[in-house]
């Protein structure tokens, strides 16, 4: 019963250590809006590839665009 | 000095004459202390993600500006004192300015042009990442079962 766990090969890259020229910067709401599901919530990193210092910026840039209202805390579904 | 951005939210209906007197205030406050402003953008007027106050939309005005950090609670007191004002957030943006670099700086003033509509690009549907996660298991499971024949096919003299 003892499965050996398996560690699944990362398909994607970092999109924000491949191009370093992105500026992950929460007035920019059309690139947020890539990391976030329909009903608000930020994917995680395992889904979107990032690695983790980029997450955890994206994550404080999707907070403070939280705050200021250029994204919803929370969309009601239906 | 550090360089820091306000981005407040002002009321939607207030007319333009004290949009400008916030700004005023503002510079009042930020020069007063010997800071500088670099960057005022009004991004006008722009829907909102929930409600503030009742209103859908508000109207956006963005403050770059160079100052010491002292006179940043006093800038942030004024805000939650103007009635205008729904909301602000203040971010620091770099460390030490030096301040000759910031006197060649010209103030750069921006003004809207239309009433900024969010365009609603389609959103990632959350389905799609609940049904990649089976598919990662799925896919690791497969792994393991080619793994057997193909190690004992190279194995074959």
């Amino acid at each position: 019963m003892n499965r050996p766990k398996r560690h699944f090969q990362r398909r994607k890259m970092c999109r924000f250590c491949a191009d370093k020229n992105i500026v992950l910067d929460y007035k920019e709401t059309k690139l947020l809006r890539n990391f976030i599901t329909e009903r608000g919530k930020i994917i995680p990193r395992r889904i979107s590839g990032n690695c983790a210092l980029h997450q955890r910026g994206l994550t404080t840039a999707i907070k403070r665009a939280r705050t200021i209202a250029l994204l919803p805390f929370t969309v009601a579904q239906g | 000095m550090r360089m820091y951005e306000t981005l407040m939210i002002l009321h939607p209906e207030i007319a333009d004459d004290r949009i400008v007197a916030v700004i005023g205030r503002m510079e009042g406050i930020i020069e007063g202390a010997g800071g500088k402003i670099t960057v005022i953008d009004q991004w006008g007027i722009r829907k909102l993600a929930y409600r503030i106050a009742k209103q859908p939309r508000g109207y956006y005005l963005l403050l770059k500006y160079a100052a010491s950090p002292t006179i940043i609670n006093e800038l942030e007191r004024t805000l939650k004192l103007t009635e205008e004002c729904l909301r602000f957030i203040t971010i620091k943006l770099d460390e030490e300015v030096e301040a000759a670099v910031l006197a060649e700086v010209a103030r750069v003033h921006k003004k809207p042009t239309a009433v900024i509509e969010e365009v609603e690009e389609p959103p990632v549907p959350e389905e799609a990442f609940e049904g990649e996660e089976e598919e990662l298991e799925e896919k690791a499971a497969e792994q393991a079962k080619p793994d057997k024949p193909g190690v004992e096919g190279e194995d074959k003299p």
